[in-house]
């Protein structure tokens, strides 16, 4: 049981600011992912909730206690590091003892955990063997039996899974879901794979240069992201967009002409935006149709064949790229233009500063 | 498999046929891969033998004769004979291992408090480090001048700061006892000896990833605890390595108890190795010398096996990691 | 090591030449230290002058290398024709079959101060010609005597010196008299003084007996132990230039030391010398050292050699090495006898300290194996500093270890 809130974290190295302002509240039992672009902070973030870094400024509060000033081991924190961090010349079974033997607990009590984190993380047959003798995933999950030892209240883990194979990836990220169920703890999860926090998040916050862009529900962040970066960033491929003009606007429509001269109307109720105004228009891959009529014309490069659906690659306007999801094996010869059409609610639109607009559209499907 | 191996490979010398020009015997001889082999290998051994093995086995013959300046004649195994009854013998066979016990733990101990503050983040360490080079860096012979001036009783420092405050009522000089001269020796020693050793476990300490460490922090491990459940075991290699070194090189360490005491006074400072010198060099005793020397080197030979055994060791305890 | 085959092949190397190329040799002449060469040189000059198409190629070496050198080219087959050797090494040399005996003419026999023969002298031959020469002295700092209010006196027997070195060491804290006790030559020099002035001997070189473990050993050795609680602190750490050294430094009050100290003693110090102290049985005595020309057997051309060795060695090539403008040693002839109007030691109080002592002098024991004798007597004198062991035990180790050495 454990709530945690980041109020107003700010972290400095010498001049460099990496965080800036953070302010964050997550409840027990969630599972909150921090995800964004490489170097925007995430670890640092990570470090000072558990203890590792001391922020520049803010506090942290578990459990309705300021532990800003405390000691990681007070704060009822453990932490997964990215390498795994385990002790190369430590057995397994010594691995995942080593906090008990921290807190001097009693031989007994320390084989009964070990052993019952390992049944777990099903590692029964590895406990006398070295790091060195493990699978990347087993050593993975040796990493996680040190962190559930000690029971603690808030699970932190840095890009747990990076370090592994693309299919060990998918069956460790389905694992550590239902780790996190069976041991109903809060847990903080970094990462910058967006699919990781799609499918395993409670909760995702979306972190850039050192700010939070957007906190939600992974739904939440893909139907309506706040704005044109956390649109970009949450989604796979990843959203196209297309300038526009705005040529009319009305209560809970509005109309656009694309660069190529494709017309538009979409259902979205709009702020500060007049016509004559310059717009972004988001598509996502996987809304694209095929369609004569389309108002998009995309130059296809290349044509990469899944099985349950194809993904297009190409230009449209000429050099603005653009990606298009088509369902079965669409037979689209590479360097021939295609037209593509788009529901209208399915469309984003963003203002001239990147912010989204509300999609009335999509409101009603959520 | 067997079978079919022949047909693999490309080369199997029934089909060249003509193996009587100068081409064909060339050929000959290089197609027994064997062969070949030991043409390459020829001018190292050749190499090593002459800069081995041949003064070895010498001095192992040395050793069985009464070589002096005159001559020398064969005498059985009377030198080994002589060496064994040998009183003072035996007490210079202990007292160099008291020498080597000694200064290879200084070194260790001090080697690795050395590392540990190096390491440590500690404001101006980088100047720190740079400190404890110079005993690395200066000739031996060099340093040890300096020592020797340091002992000195009459006109060294250390005998007048130890006046000066009262400690001695007058001059001391360091080399001229037994036991003082006989420390102040190994101080020397591990004076010379301790960077390198330093350098090499704050390189080790280096190596270790820094995650480790945060991990067993949030853990709660205490500095002591860290230090002492993943430092030591994950240096361990470096520390066993420059252990076995150290035992090697105190044993032949030469120079600087030349320079300091000649081994003197009284013997009190005479290694095996200022033995073997003095015996063979500067009393041209050769066959007694020799005999000397076979002992080092068996007594080298066995530090080297244990070496390699711990190398081995260590490399099985950390399989692959 | 095949010495001996590696020296026969130079031997008949040597025979062979030697029929063809008997007026043309060259000697191979080593000797020490970098003082006299012109003078040197002036001998080869007239060498080469007197016996044409023979040269001489002189290597000079450093003091603490010379030796070694010749002894290692000597048993690696290729010898120096002449080189200067301390004489004790000559016992050895002439027992290995390294060198051969010297001839030297009665009336040059005649010519040399007493017992400086017997220093080269073994199985009734001479082994080398007498080349340097050195008795030894009892140097007083008067400065130290006056601080210690007491007249600069010499003193006459060892417990006059001794009160006079317990006085200073009480009244100034100061050393009353400097030892040597480093494992060095002149530790066991520095002892021999003092055996020699209490009628002690190391070696009877007529029968070849050991005579160390004697009363008058003891008694010497006894006195060391004495002296070494009014000595300067450490002696095992200190050869003789050190303690002369200290002797500059006004931190010692006496020392021994030969006649060329008096060059070497700091301006402004107040220095006297004296015969050494005589012991309870005996009269002031002094150790004879003496550094030869040896003549290596092998070089094929021995007797030429032996004529250059007698050249160096006599009249006016002898006397300006002895002399202060050489190297200023106790003269090793009797000049005045050989028709030098004033040597330069006639009628001078110094000088005559070290000339008077010459008939009361000791030799350099002669042993087989000189440094193995000289490890022993030093790790005696040692012992009795370091008071690791009685006076009786250390004489009694020391005799019994010398005889394996004789
Ligand atoms: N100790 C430090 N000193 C100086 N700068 C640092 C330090 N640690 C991190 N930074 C900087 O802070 C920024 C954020 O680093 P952080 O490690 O938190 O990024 P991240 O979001 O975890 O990136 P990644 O996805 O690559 O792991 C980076 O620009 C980094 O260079
Ligand atoms: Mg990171």
């Amino acid at each position: 049981m454990a709530t945690l809130q980041l109020q107003n974290i700010v972290k400095s190295f010498g001049p460099t600011t990496v965080l800036k302002d953070v302010n964050l509240s997550i409840e027990d039992k969630e599972f909150v992912v921090f995800v964004g672009p490489s170097g925007c902070g995430k670890t640092t973030l990570l470090r000072i909730v558990a203890g590792l870094e001391i922020a520049s400024e803010g506090s942290i509060i578990i459990d309705g206690k300021d532990v800003s000033d405390d000691h990681p081991i007070d704060r009822g924190i453990s932490m997964v590091f990215q390498s795994y961090a385990l002790y190369p010349h430590l057995s397994v079974f010594e691995n995942i003892a080593f906090p008990l033997r921290v807190a001097k607990r009693p031989e007994d009590e320390i084989k009964d955990r070990v052993h019952k984190a390992a049944a777990i993380l099903q590692l029964e047959e590895r406990l006398e063997h070295k790091p060195g003798q493990l699978s990347g995933g087993q050593r993975q999950r040796v990493a996680i039996g040190r962190s559930i030892v000690r029971n603690p209240k808030v699970f932190l883990f840095d890009e747990p899974l990076s370090n592994l194979d693309a299919a060990l990836r998918g069956d460790m990220r389905v694992e550590l879901s239902k780790l996190h169920k069976s041991l109903d703890t809060t847990m903080i999860y970094v990462t910058h794979d967006q699919v990781e926090a799609m499918t395993m998040a409670d909760r995702i916050v979306v972190l850039n240069g050192g700010v939070v862009e957007q906190c939600g529900t992974p739904m939440d962040l893909y139907l309506h992201p706040r704005n044109k970066f956390v649109a970009g960033f949450i989604g796979h491929p990843k959203m196209n967009f297309v300038s526009a003009m705005v040529s009319r606007v009305e209560d809970r429509l509005l109309h656009v002409q694309l660069q190529d001269g494709g017309l538009m109307s979409l259902p979205v109720a709009c702020q500060n935006i007049k016509a004559g105004d310059n717009v972004e228009i988001g598509i996502r891959p996987e809304h694209m149709q095929l369609d004569d009529n389309g108002p998009i014309a995309m130059h296809v490069e290349v044509l990469e064949r899944l099985g349950a659906h194809s993904i297009a690659y190409g230009k449209v306007n000429g050099d603005n790229a653009f990606c298009a999801s088509l369902p079965g094996m669409a037979e689209i010869p590479e360097g021939t233009t295609i037209k593509l059409n788009v529901k209208p609610e399915d469309a984003y639109v963003f203002d001239a500063d990147g912010l989204a607009q509300q999609r009335l559209g999509a409101l009603e499907l959520a | 498999m067997t079978h079919a191996s022949g047909d693999l490979l490309p080369y199997q010398g029934e089909r060249s046929g003509s193996g009587k020009t100068k081409q064909g015997v060339l050929k000959r001889v290089f197609r027994s891969e064997a062969t070949f082999a030991w043409l390459l290998i020829a001018p190292a051994a050749i190499y090593l033998i002459l800069i081995v093995a041949w003064p070895l086995v010498e001095t192992i013959r040395l050793s069985f004769t009464n070589a002096n300046i005159g001559g020398e004649a064969y005498i059985g195994t009377a030198n080994y004979e002589k060496l064994l009854s040998s009183r003072k013998f035996s007490q210079t066979i202990s007292r160099t291992f008291y020498w080597m016990f000694l200064s290879v733990s200084f070194k260790i101990i001090f080697g690795l408090i050395g590392a540990t503050l190096l390491n440590a983040a500690i404001p101006g360490r980088a100047l720190f480090r740079m400190l404890v080079m110079p005993p690395w860096i200066v000739p031996v012979a060099i340093g040890c001048f300096g020592w020797l001036w340091l002992y000195n009783g009459h006109f060294g420092i250390i005998s007048g700061v130890l006046q000066y405050v009262g400690v001695l009522d007058g001059p001391f000089e360091f080399l001229a006892y037994k036991n003082s001269a006989f420390y102040s020796a190994v101080i020397t020693d591990v004076w010379v000896g301790l960077p390198m050793v330093t350098i090499f476990m704050l390189a080790a300490m280096q190596g270790v990833p820094r995650d480790l460490y945060e991990a067993a922090y949030v853990d709660g491990a205490s500095r002591w605890y860290r230090f002492r459940r993943i430092t030591i075991p994950q240096i361990l290699p470096v520390i066993i390595t420059m252990s076995i070194l150290s035992v090697i090189w105190t044993f032949n360490s030469f120079e600087i108890i030349w320079i300091l005491t000649e081994g003197g006074p009284r013997s009190a400072t005479t290694t095996l190795i200022i033995d073997t010198y003095k015996m063979a060099i500067a009393n041209f005793k050769f066959g007694q010398g020799a005999a000397r020397a076979v002992i080092v080197v068996t007594l080298l030979s066995v530090f080297s096996l244990v070496y390699l055994f711990a190398l081995h060791q260590i490399k099985k305890r950390f399989e692959a990691a | 090591m095949r010495t001996k085959l590696l020296f026969a092949m130079a031997a008949s190397a040597a025979a062979l030449m030697g029929a063809s190329a008997a007026q043309s040799a060259e000697l191979h002449f080593i000797r020490c230290g970098d003082n006299g060469l012109d003078q040197d040189r002036k001998v080869i000059a007239a060498f080469e002058e007197k016996f044409p198409g023979n040269t001489v190629n002189m290597e000079s070496l450093p003091w603490g290398t010379c030796q070694d050198k010749s002894l290692k080219l000597a048993s690696a087959g290729s010898p120096p024709s002449v080189s200067y050797m301390g004489s004790r090494t000559l016992k050895q040399l002439a027992d290995n079959n390294l060198v051969v005996d010297v001839k030297i003419s009665e009336d040059q026999q005649k010519a040399y101060q007493p017992g400086v023969l017997n220093t080269v002298s073994y199985r009734d031959k001479f082994w080398g010609f007498p080349r340097a020469f050195s008795t030894k002295g009892l140097f007083l700092n008067c400065d130290i005597f006056e601080e210690a209010g007491l007249a600069c006196e010499a003193p006459k027997t060892w417990d006059e010196m001794y009160t006079a070195a317990k006085a200073i060491k009480d009244k100034t804290g100061k050393a009353g008299v400097g030892l040597a006790g480093k494992d060095f030559d002149n530790t066991m020099h520095q002892f021999l003084n003092y055996l020699y002035s209490n009628g002690g001997q190391v070696i009877d070189p007529s029968t070849n007996e050991i005579t160390l473990n004697s009363q008058n050993t003891l008694e010497t050795l006894k006195f060391y132990g004495k002296l070494v609680d009014v000595a300067q602190d450490g002696p095992t750490a200190f050869e003789r230039t050190q303690v002369r050294d200290l002797f500059n430094d006004n931190k010692v009050g006496m020392y021994i030391d030969g006649p060329w100290a008096r060059g070497q003693h700091k301006e402004g110090i107040t220095t006297k010398v004296a015969p050494i102290p005589a012991g309870p049985n005996g009269v002031s005595g002094t150790l004879l050292i003496t550094d030869s020309l040896a003549v290596f057997k092998g070089s094929g051309h021995e007797e030429l050699a032996m004529e250059f060795a007698r050249m160096m060695t006599s009249g006016e090539s002898q006397y300006t090495l002895d002399s202060p403008d050489g190297w200023g040693l106790t003269p090793i002839l009797k000049y005045e006898e050989l028709g030098w109007e004033k040597p330069f030691y006639k009628d001078d109080p110094y000088w005559a300290v070290f000339v008077d002592s010459i008939p009361t002098g000791g030799p350099e024991p002669l042993f087989v194996d000189y440094k193995a004798m000289q490890t022993t007597i030093n790790s005696m004198i040692q012992g009795i500093i370091l008071k690791d062991d009685t006076a009786e035990n250390l004489v009694a180790i020391a005799a019994e270890e010398l005889e394996e050495f004789k």
